[in-house]
């Protein structure tokens, strides 16, 4: 796989372009104090993500990127400038509105996929609605609808052990979404599973952002998901290296050639 | 603007569902959980429950030997009459009655009752002290004195010098009662001395009067004929016209072991007669005692065989039936006031948990906090995945902490349940092998309610207070935790 940059001219997705900002970051620093040495991770990042995006985020380990990540998914509270999520300044938020935030506006998809091991399928997805207070037959209801939309309605009462990586992120997915989010956040979403079901991961995502309107946010190295967003983040040395849309790279996926 | 609510709290059903599944998934380490907290909790109930055991038994055996007692207690009344010893041992073992502290109060003078049963039981404990020490000792510390000459002769100050010089050079003697005591009971005794010999030379004289009526027979053999004959009324009415009351039901109590005492006292006779005492050891090789025989052959054919052959020609009176019986019930009320007896030096004060016991226990229970809270510490932090991934699902801290205080309740209560089933193992079992069928007719099932709820509400506080510092760790864990891949 290779990837180079092509010249900025092409069209870019005018749909992405002319929507509302989602989020919107000014000058956020972030300082990790280790006793007296303090490392800035972020040293003043400004960007703005537009509902309906797709959005890569790429960078070295140690760039930043994890923490860019955390930042604008209300994970971690920057140690100055402003995220605005959906217009509400995460920073000024406490813990309990941020969980409200992370409930109602974020959903959330690991590496590892972190079910709950103790809780099949049905009620992995059922638990973040009853955080949101949702009731427990709406939710049920609910949480099959989604099941099914990842194709896996027959398997609700199987606990994560019973399923295979392809199918517990397919559940993580579908528990994202319990919610309504405006924003899935993806940490590396493919990088567990094998070639082909992390294909059927990409195209499930890729469907729940254009079909769906869902704004998706993605830290990865995998360049078939690189292939199907709308913007790359190049994340370097705490700070945006540079932002390409799509049209301004050209993915090239191929097995290994002979010479 | 989006408008921010309160987040709603996980519903108790679906908290108890994730609690359960959670103890499921991590089977092996809830159970260790669990059997710590069923330890600790069998120990306490165990030791609470062989208490409440050899409470019950204590009372029923006690009520086994009601009749004795307050027969005993008559007797006392008595022999109150016969000297100062006996009259200390019946102010010192009166019943704690209003009729018996107005008889007290009478015969002390307007003294309160309390004190003077005080005063009386420590000169009693003194004097029991006193004449159960060695000869030799008895010599060294008051030239051989009889209990009360002891106290007689140690009112006078310069006696108690000597005498508390000996003593400090004679460790293995100690005084039953503080030295303190003892000289306060001294400072008086004198005053209480010439009271007591002016009771007993009053009551003497009523006695006089009394006993005309059964010349020249003991007052309780008076007793015990007249109740044989049916007319033990007419010595109450005497005793209480003398100041000592009964009630109806003592009354009868004490005709009935009246009787008993009477046919003890023919069937004892027959064991003194020359031909049994002298041929019983060679026979049975036992050491001859008119009790022994008594009970040694009751329901026992061969035994009773033996006494009436023995006998010979004065057989023709013995009633080996009667003699049989007599043996059975004396068997039965001596040892029933042995348990009551030995039940109540094991239980009677402190329910059955002294400091040693007690000490252990609270070191049970810490060693119990400690290992749960490491369990819990443990599924805390094995679980940072899974407890932030709830927080990036929207969870309060508050819902993640009473997760875990909620886990640590269910093993507590699980815990609490085994505990009481163990401690009905190792407590009732064994209670029903020493105390046996006295037990079955008095079992304490209040009693052993009352451990059993308070050994539920032990392992949750257990496992409550352990949980509150995982809870901590696990409320305050950073959703951030959610993203690390290991």
């Amino acid at each position: 796989m290779t990837m180079e940059t092509k010249s900025p001219s092409s069209t870019s997705r005018s749909v992405a372009r002319r929507s509302p900002v989602l989020i919107r970051t000014r000058d956020v620093v972030k300082e990790y104090r280790k006793g007296e040495v303090a490392t800035r991770a972020l040293q003043g990042v400004t960007c703005e993500i537009r509902r309906g995006e797709f959005v890569a985020v790429m960078g070295p380990s140690g760039s930043g990127k994890s923490t860019f990540f955390n930042v604008i998914g209300a994970l971690i509270t920057p140690s100055s400038g402003r995220v605005l999520v959906d217009e509400v300044d995460v920073a000024q938020l406490n813990r309990d509105e941020l969980a409200y935030i992370r409930c109602k506006k974020i959903g959330y998809i690991f590496q590892s996929y972190n079910l709950v091991p103790a809780l099949t399928a049905l009620e992995n997805v059922m638990v973040s609605m009853r955080f949101a207070g949702v009731l427990e037959d709406d939710a049920r209801v609910k949480g099959m609808s989604l099941l099914e939309r990842v194709g896996l309605k027959d398997r609700w009462d199987h606990t994560p052990k019973q399923l295979s990586g392809g199918q517990q992120q397919r559940v993580a997915i579908a528990r994202s979404l319990a919610n309504d989010p405006r924003i899935l956040l993806c940490d590396e979403p493919t990088a567990n599973l094998d070639h082909k079901t992390g294909q059927d991961i990409i195209d499930l995502l890729v469907a729940l952002n254009k079909d769906g309107g869902v704004t998706i946010i993605c830290a990865t190295h995998d360049y078939r998901m690189i292939d199907q967003c709308d913007r790359i983040f190049w994340i370097r040395d705490g700070l945006i290296d540079k932002i390409q849309n799509r049209s301004e790279i050209t993915v090239r996926l191929a097995g290994i050639e002979e010479k | 603007m989006l408008e921010i609510r309160e987040q709603t709290r996980l519903p108790l059903g679906k908290l108890l569902r994730i609690c359960r599944l959670s103890i499921a998934h991590r089977l092996l380490r809830s159970f260790v959980t669990v059997a710590i907290i069923a330890l600790a909790i069998a120990f306490l109930a165990s030791t609470l429950t062989a208490a409440r055991l050899g409470l019950a038994a204590r009372d029923e055996a006690v009520r086994e030997t009601r009749d004795f007692s307050a027969y005993s207690r008559f007797l006392t009344a008595l022999q109150a009459w016969s000297g100062p010893a006996a009259a200390l041992d019946w102010m010192a073992s009166a019943p704690d009655d209003a009729a018996t502290a107005a008889n007290l109060q009478e015969w002390g003078g307007g003294e309160s009752a309390g004190a003077f049963r005080l005063q009386a039981a420590e000169a009693r404990q003194v004097m029991n002290w006193f004449e159960t020490l060695p000869p030799g000792s008895r010599v060294l510390l008051a030239e051989n004195r009889s209990g009360i000459e002891l106290l007689d002769w140690l009112a006078e100050p310069k006696n108690r010098k000597r005498f508390a010089t000996r003593l400090a050079g004679m460790p293995s003697a100690k005084l039953p009662i503080p030295t303190e005591r003892l000289n306060a009971l001294l400072d008086g005794w004198l005053g209480f001395r010439a009271w007591l010999g002016e009771m007993t030379a009053g009551r003497n004289r009523r006695l006089e009067a009394l006993a005309q009526n059964f010349a020249p027979r003991k007052p309780e053999q008076a007793l015990i004929e007249a109740a044989a004959s049916g007319e033990s009324e007419r010595i109450f009415a005497d005793v209480e016209a003398n100041g000592l009351a009964f009630s109806p039901d003592e009354r009868r109590a004490i005709a009935r072991e009246a009787v008993f005492e009477a046919q003890l006292a023919v069937a004892l006779a027959w064991t003194r007669e020359p031909a049994i005492r002298a041929g019983w050891n060679a026979e049975f090789q036992e050491d001859f005692s008119p009790a022994r025989v008594l009970e040694s052959s009751a329901g026992s054919p061969q035994r009773l065989r033996w006494i009436k052959e023995r006998l010979g020609e004065k057989s023709a009176g013995f009633n080996e039936k009667e003699f049989s019986d007599v043996g059975e019930q004396f068997q039965r009320r001596r040892e029933a006031f042995e348990a009551g007896k030995s039940l109540s030096t094991r239980y009677g004060t402190q329910a059955g948990i002294d400091t040693r016991t007690g000490w252990l226990i609270g070191v049970s229970f810490l060693v119990c906090v400690v290992g749960i809270a490491n369990a819990m510490l443990m599924s805390v932090l094995e679980r940072f995945k899974e407890i932030a991934t709830m927080k990036c699902l929207g969870a309060r801290n508050e819902t993640i902490g009473f997760l875990f205080i909620f886990e640590s309740l269910a093993m507590g209560l699980l815990g609490g349940a085994l505990g009481i089933a163990g401690a009905v193992l190792f407590a009732v079992l064994p209670g029903l092998w020493i105390h046996g069928d006295r037990l079955l007719r008095a079992f304490p099932f209040g009693g052993l309610a009352e451990v059993a709820d308070l050994g539920l509400a032990a392992g949750l506080i257990l496992s409550g207070v352990a949980a509150i510092y995982p809870a901590m760790v696990a409320s305050r864990m950073a959703p951030l935790e959610a993203m690390r891949v290991d």
